[in-house]
């Protein structure tokens, strides 16, 4: 788009605001310019109306080396046996029109709308409220009830710069109307009746956690079942955490169309994305030559399992598996707690040292540095029977701002060789905060134990370093590589420490890595069940104070 | 166990200060905010996790209850975690990251 076009396009987005606007006294206008690199990427969930709201996974591209700024998001019925069944879309830059995005406390929000329509859009949604970067895309066929559902646009968007520490920004420029109407196909009235878009906004002064929960019910009729994943999905429901209160009229039926859908697809289609998920299919069958090798005859089975995001298809060591969770597993998306700890659980378990010549190690699950960073004075004593300097290793997986890192502490029972490394996949810098956390709650622990070892310090000091390990080279790996490093770093002593090695391993290792993860939850889940306890405790049982 | 169990003469009675039956007092910290929850010892804690998720409009399977270092399934009930009266639960939020 040439550059004269798009500062006229911007001025007709924000006349359109100032509209809106006075529509509606809420609606603020302290727009601000704002790159695409300043957006982060999340995960969300649907609310399908005739405003098409996704708040589904997505990554925020921006590229500046090739050329390639946009969204991608994943679409698709989740079929975990099948990893080539995720459909990666990207849309571009130039296709997004009336971007716009929100930034609360809690939430971001994106939004945006798209050229052309885009027709019985489903999509796998990881909920997932938990960290700042989460957010949001709305997304609404821009037709000749552009504005209609524009008006709805903002107040939903007013919605979330009502929250306190909000603000709106607008990101993108808004091409001429003729334009639109070129590239707009017909939509189907069930899915866009404007009767549909009653959003409900009472005030908006609930806050985002205490919102309505309600159930709504998507039903996909499949016409064309030709190919097998097709034939898989028909109905199902799913229940989601309505951050508004739509309409009642919930229920929409959408006609299945592959022919479309793919057209769609292949139009956007960010380079080969499909092609890498058909390599994960390949190396999987040849990483479990002889368990796995029959593995499509049986999926009728885990396929059912496997509609259900939210069911926990294992449960091992206290740690709960669903589906969302294996889903993680797939390339591509971000690794969550529990996968980590499973992993992480899985290693320790497998793993048999000899101690004449393996490091003795100690591996905190993701739910400790949390609390230690909450409250450290209440988790002091754990691990309990445990001497933690008379390990090798003790290492501290952390998150922070939906990114893994790790701090190892080395021989901390070692006065000349006691170290605290800090190992990042991606940062080349070092975070001091979690330095200070885990060199307090070391000293803490070294006056509880010190009667106990045979030592006449007083206190003790770590020399702060960092290690030189691979390093991701995308957005989305580096809870992999967390994994990697306190595999090697627990199952060997290296030469020297810190670890100065950008060899240690490859990326295609990091690729296996989650494909082993993944088969091994799917090992193991086929001889899971769940516990099926009754619940026979009366509303006298427990009592909220 | 044996000691404890005491059969239930009170019927309307209040509780004292003391917790004479088989009721404690629980607290679930989440997010710096402590929410007190009255369970009975042999009640599985899933259902005071429901209660808690329901109450707090959280999605469960987000949530991460924590006790004593080990986290809960819900299977788990106060008299098998050993546990006394106002001790606290932590929740914390799922944690992804990815870049």
């Amino acid at each position: 788009m040439p550059p004269k076009r798009r500062n006229a396009a911007k001025k007709t987005t924000q006349k359109k605001r100032k509209k809106d606007e006075s529509d509606d006294e809420d609606f603020k206008s302290d727009y601000k310019h704002v790159r695409l690199s300043d957006l982060k990427s999340g995960g969300g969930r649907i609310l399908l109306n005739n405003l098409i709201v996704l708040y589904n996974n997505f990554e925020i591209v921006d590229d500046e080396e090739d050329n390639t700024h946009g969204v991608r998001i994943t679409l698709g019925e989740p079929d975990f046996t099948n990893s080539s069944s995720f459909r990666r879309v990207f849309i571009p830059k130039e296709d997004m029109i009336d971007i716009c995005a929100s930034h609360t406390k809690q939430l971001q929000v994106f939004a945006f709308k798209t050229k052309n329509s885009i027709k019985n859009i489903d999509m796998y949604d990881p909920v997932d409220t938990s960290s700042k970067s989460q957010g949001f895309i709305i997304m609404t066929p821009s037709d000749e009830r552009h504005k209609q559902s524009s008006k709805s646009f903002c107040t939903f968007l007013n919605y979330f710069t009502s929250q306190p520490n909000s603000c709106l920004y607008e990101i993108s420029d808004n091409p001429p109307p003729d334009l639109i109407s070129d590239l707009v196909k017909p939509i189907k009235d069930a899915t866009l009746d404007a009767e549909n878009t009653n959003f409900d906004f009472k005030k908006p002064t609930q806050s985002l956690v205490t919102t309505n929960v309600q159930k709504s019910s998507v039903r996909r009729n499949v016409k064309k079942t030709s190919s097998p994943k097709a034939s898989t999905s028909t109905s199902r429901k799913r229940s989601r955490n309505n951050l508004l209160n739509t309409s009642t009229d919930s229920i929409i039926e959408h006609d299945y169309n592959p022919v479309a859908d793919d057209e769609w697809l292949s139009q956007y289609n960010h380079k080969n994305h499909l092609d890498l998920y058909k390599d994960d299919v390949t190396e999987m069958n040849h990483v479990d030559d002889h368990d796995h090798d029959d593995d499509d005859d049986d999926e009728p089975t885990l396929i059912d399992k496997n509609h259900d995001p939210e069911k926990v298809i294992l449960e091992y060591k206290k740690i709960k598996i669903t589906n969302q969770d294996l889903w993680r597993c797939n390339k591509g998306e971000f690794l969550n707690d529990n996968i980590i700890d499973f992993a992480l659980q899985l290693f320790q378990d497998s793993f048999v040292p000899d101690p004449s010549t393996h490091p003795k190690f100690h591996i905190f699950h993701t739910t400790f540095f949390p609390l230690l960073k909450k409250d450290m004075n209440r988790v002091i004593g754990q691990p309990t029977n445990l001497h933690l300097f008379r390990q090798d290793f003790i290492f501290f997986p952390m998150n922070e701002s939906s990114h893994w890192s790790l701090v190892v502490a080395c021989h901390p029972g070692d006065s000349k060789n006691r170290k605290l490394m800090y190992c990042d996949s991606l940062f080349s810098g070092t975070n001091q905060s979690h330095f200070d956390i885990v060199n307090e709650y070391m000293n803490k622990r070294f006056e509880m134990e010190k009667n106990d070892l045979e030592t006449n310090e007083d206190g003790i000091t770590f020399e702060r370093v960092r290690a030189e390990l691979p390093k991701q080279t995308n957005s989305c790996d580096c809870g992999v590589y967390m994994i990697q490093y306190i595999e090697l770093l627990a199952s060997q002593f290296m030469k020297s420490y810190p670890v100065q090695n950008n060899s240690l391993f490859t990326k295609k290792q990091i690729d296996q890595k989650r494909i082993a993860i993944k088969s091994e939850i799917n090992r193991l889940s086929m001889d899971y069940s769940p516990i099926n306890d009754q619940d026979l405790s009366s509303s006298s049982d427990i009592i909220e104070l | 166990m044996a000691d404890q169990e005491q059969p239930t003469k009170n019927e309307g009675g209040e509780t004292g200060g003391e917790q004479s039956d088989n009721h404690l007092n629980i607290k679930v910290n989440y997010e710096g905010n402590e929410v007190f929850f009255k369970i009975k010892k042999t009640t599985p804690l899933k259902k005071l996790m429901e209660i808690f998720c329901k109450r707090q409009g959280v999605n469960q399977d987000q949530m991460r209850f924590v006790f004593d270092g080990n986290r809960l399934t819900g299977t788990e009930t106060a008299e098998q975690l050993d546990m006394d009266d106002q001790d606290t639960i932590d929740v914390l939020v799922q944690q992804t990251g990815g870049f």
